[in-house]
Formats: structure tokens, sequence, C-alpha cells
């Protein structure tokens, strides 16, 4: 056993790999098939009802995770809410310092459990607060394809 | 029962459930592992809230592609707000995980305890196979470009030339497991096939066929595992869990015994001890072992001693296997048959054995009646095994 230390990896035998599958195809499953479609089609956020446990979940889910229940009864809200939390952004995945910072927040919705991570823009971010009441700027109609990014974002009411 | 060592509790099974097993289900892995849960718990009578604890036992993340899988599951197996632990051992899984939810009943830490497992394999592509290209060695291994069928093909031939194996005889275990499928209704690739067209299938990596394995699968298994005094209250055919075993082999799969599991036969001798059983072949009533491959049948039959060595393809051949034989093995279909979600199928497996002994099983309740049952799998770089012996009450 050597425990002498090599800073410089360039000086040993090495071998390069990489441990990922070549991809993987996700679907959404029966609650979030709905969630998608609602967007898509009525630009709209679909959440799902527990009657048993009185709450709503947003995104929706296909069960109650407190009592088992099987979820039906699915609610169309209107695209908007209050900021939960927010943090700004300065620097990208490589520390490079970004043009414009960007605003993350969870966005939660009246009396749903959830929310939605998503971009707030039209403000500034000395100007944004916890509390803010927030909606989603949708796309087009014919150009939402059915995933997060029909949301383009969230401003201020 | 014969415990030669101090628990504070005895556990039984007193509840099972079962999702479909089929590629790409339209179901979320948690949505699978939530109807498995879900089915579980009512059928023993139970709530969620009776609930104490969870064990999750799913395999590698990269099928499903969502790291901290054990994590993202936890919510459709009943988790949340609760004491919750993944356990992994590859393809052992779904037999580990009930061993796990044994301990917990068995330590006395917790009376009611929900084992779930789940895979969806469908995510990964081109194919899950994938997946298995990085359990090698990086350097000495992998550079040669191995995967799972090449492994199994090397093994199943070290096994036909140490005991002079014929093909056919090997194929008769597809035949039996894919017929014994037909009468499952979760399963996949139930079939009435002959020894011929296993013979006649496509040759994948000699001398493995097509029809040798089994298929890719999404799906869920639950159980419901209780203390003593809750089981006396809740049910009167309870299913006691009377032996556990589970064992590793030397990591250098190089280096061992490819003609025999002795992975299976140190666990099974464990489980065995814990069980009080002494002759195996003629205590077990009725088995299920892990049968990825058609030759893995006969492989673990003589790991867990059920057969000599060698010899589990002649009591296949004389139908001593099949459900209306002495010694029925797989009577669900296997995961030939039913299919093979890694870690739900090994616990398929124990539901299957939970089914059997309560006469629950309906089409497939083996002619024989049956008090002892074993579930067996097997795992890791193909060197773990785990076993699970039950008793009906």
């Amino acid at each position: 056993m050597s425990w002498d230390k090599s800073g410089d990896p360039r000086i040993l035998r090495r071998w390069f790999g990489d441990m990922e599958v070549k991809k993987h195809i996700y679907t959404m499953g029966i609650a979030g098939e709905i969630f998608m479609k609602n967007l898509k089609d009525k630009g709209v956020i679909t959440g799902s009802r527990c009657d048993e446990c009185e709450v709503i979940f947003v995104p929706p889910r296909s069960f109650c995770e407190y009592c088992f229940s099987e979820l039906t009864v699915y609610e169309e809200l209107e695209p908007k809410g209050y900021i939960e939390t927010f943090t700004i952004v300065y620097e990208d995945y490589h520390g490079e310092r970004l043009e414009k910072p960007l605003i993350i927040a969870l966005i939660a919705l009246p009396n749903a459990v959830g929310g939605i991570i998503h971009y707030i823009r039209e403000v500034e971010p000395e100007d944004v607060y916890i509390d803010m009441e927030v909606e989603a700027v949708l796309k087009p109609r014919d150009e939402r394809a059915g995933n997060l990014s029909d949301i383009l974002y969230f401003k201020p009411t | 029962m014969k415990m030669n060592i101090n628990l504070k509790n005895r556990v039984a099974i007193v509840g099972a459930g079962l999702t479909l097993f089929r590629r790409r289900l339209k179901e979320t892995p948690k949505e699978l592992a939530w109807a498995a849960a879900k089915m579980a718990l009512e059928s023993a009578g139970l709530e969620l809230s009776d609930v104490d604890a969870v064990v999750i036992g799913t395999a590698p993340d990269a099928f499903d592609g969502i790291h901290m899988k054990g994590e993202y599951l936890a919510d459709g197996s009943g988790g949340t707000g609760k004491p919750v632990m993944r356990v992994y051992v590859g393809g052992g899984t779904g037999v580990f995980t009930p061993i796990a939810g044994w301990w917990h009943v068995a330590s006395g830490l917790f009376d009611v305890v929900l084992a779930v497992a789940e895979e969806k394999m469908s995510p990964a592509m081109p194919h899950p196979q994938s997946v298995f290209a990085h359990i090698w060695d990086p350097i000495i291994e992998r550079p040669i470009g191995p995967n799972l069928i090449w492994i199994f093909a090397l093994e199943m031939h070290r096994y036909m030339y140490k005991y002079n194996i014929k093909k056919e005889d090997i194929a008769r275990v597809s035949v039996k497991n894919k017929r014994n499928a037909l009468d499952h209704p979760a399963a996949q690739l139930g079939a009435k096939i002959t020894v011929e067209d296993v013979l006649n299938s496509e040759m994948l990596v000699y001398p493995v066929q097509r029809l040798d394995i089994s298929p890719v699968s999404d799906g869920a298994a639950a159980v419901v595992m209780v203390s003593e005094h809750i089981a006396r209250r809740i049910t009167d055919s309870p299913v006691w869990v009377e032996g556990v075993g589970w064992s590793l082999d030397t990591v250098h799969w190089t280096g061992r015994d490819l003609a025999y599991p002795k992975y299976v036969e140190c666990a099974a001798r464990m489980a065995y001890k814990m069980a009080g059983i002494t002759n195996p072949a003629r205590e077990i009533d009725v088995a299920e072992v892990y049968d990825p491959f058609d030759y893995k049948e006969l492989h673990h039959m003589e790991g867990l001693m059920l057969a000599r060595k060698g010899e589990a393809p002649i009591l296949t051949r004389e139908g001593i296997t099949e459900r209306d034989g002495d010694l029925p093995i797989n009577p669900s279909g296997g995961l030939l048959g039913v299919g093979n979600p890694i870690a739900a199928a090994g616990m398929m497996k124990v539901t299957e054995i939970y089914w059997q002994l309560r006469g629950e099983a309906g089409k497939r309740q083996v002619k024989k009646p049956v008090y002892t049952g074993l579930a067996q799998a097997w795992g890791d770089l193909m060197q773990v095994g785990t076993v699970i012996v039950l008793r009906a009450g």
C-alpha cells in the first residue's frame, strides 16, 4: 500500500468512463397527464382534492399521501398565487456572472398543498417580496406543448 | 416455532398487494407503489394510520431514472411522517425488503410495517440492459463490453458442462413457468409454448436464447408485516415468517464456483436454521425460486438444497416441480412468466407463497396441501442470496 500523494493524475495510468444510461423517457402518470393536458388546452393549473383530509394538492396527485385515498376529483385553478419563498440567482453553473439576475420562486396557490417552482419576471430583484401576488404568463394556446415551459414565467398581478 | 435467536416479536404477514406487471405502464413509479401498498393494506383490513414504519425496496436508481429513489417512492409507499428506510441488494432486493420488514417488527421497535417494492424499468433507453453495463470493473472488464446476458451465458454454460445438462432440460423450466403464468392475473408473459419453441427461439448469446429470459417490466408489490398480538387480533390465518437469511459470496465473480450458487446455500442455511428445518427437500412444500433465466431456477433449487447438485433438471423432467407435483416450484409463473420488475419481482414471489399458504392462490393453488413455503431472490453483482421461509398459521 502506498500513501504517496500524487496530485497530478496525468502521471498515472488512467481510463476514462461514464456511468450514464443514454437517456430516460419519463411519463407523467395518471394525475400528471391531467395537469399537463389542462395547462395546454385550458391554460389552467390543476389540483386534486382529498375530501378525507380536506386538502388540494398542486400539482395534482392520484393518491393522498396522508390517508392513502385514491384521488379522482380534479379542480381547475386560475394560474395565480403568491410567493411562498424566493431566491435570486447571480451566477450560472460555471460560476459566470449572469447578465441579469434570475428570480426563482415557489409559488403557492390559495388553500393548496404544494406549489409551482418557476421564474419571476417583470419585476426588479429588489422589489420582490414574500407573499407577493403573482400570475402566470402563458405561451399562446397554439404554441403550448403540454409541459412546464407552457408557463413562461410568473409576474406581479 | 424453533427460533434459535432471541426475538422480541414473532412476525406475521397479514396482507399482500401486487400491480399488473407490464412494460411501459402509464402510472409513475410512486403511483405503482401506492397501488400495491393500498391493496396490501386493504387485504389486511388496516388503514395507513395503523402503519408504524415503512420499508421500501427498489433496485438501481438508473432504471426509473431518479436518484434517491427510496425517498421518491416514500409517499406512494405510505411513508409520509413515518420512519422509512430503503433497502437495496440488487436483484435480491425483493426478498430482502420483507426481511428488513421482519427485523423492524421482530426487534420490537414496530408492530405494523408496510414493506413495498417497486421497479419501473422501461424509462431507461435504449434498454435497461445499459444500466448493467456499469456494474463491472471499469478497467479490466468493461473494455470487453460485457452485459448481463453475457455473464449469465458464461455461468449457464459452465453449469451445463459440469453436470452434463442438456438445453432441452433447461427449456422445460421456461415452458412450465410461462404456462403457470397463464393463471396469474398480473402476468406479462404467460404463454403456452413447447420445448421446441424455446430451442428454436433466437440465439442471443450462446447458450442463452430469447425464450430463456424474463422480460423488461414495470410493477410493484407490497406486504403488511405485523407482530403476533396484532396478527391474532386481525386474522385467523396469519402467515408466519419462520426464517430469514441473506448472504454475499465473493464480489470477484471470476473466483466463484459458477456451476453452484454458494451464496444461496449460505442464505438458505441461515433461514433453515432459524426455522428449524433440517431436511429442506422434505420440509419445504412449495417454493418460489428466483428465475430471471430458466437455468437459474435449477441452479437455485440446488443452492436451496431442494435438489442435489446437478439433479434439479431431473426433478423438472419428471414433473415434480409442476403445480400438481411433489415439490411445486414457481407456481406463480415466476419471473419468466409473470415478469421481472427487479425488486417487485422478488416481492411477487413472497406474495405468491403468502397466497399459497392461505389457500388463496385460486387457479394457481398447488394440488398438495402446503404448510411451509419459501421465496428466494438473488442479485448484486450476481452474488447475493436472500431467502425467506413462511409457514401457515
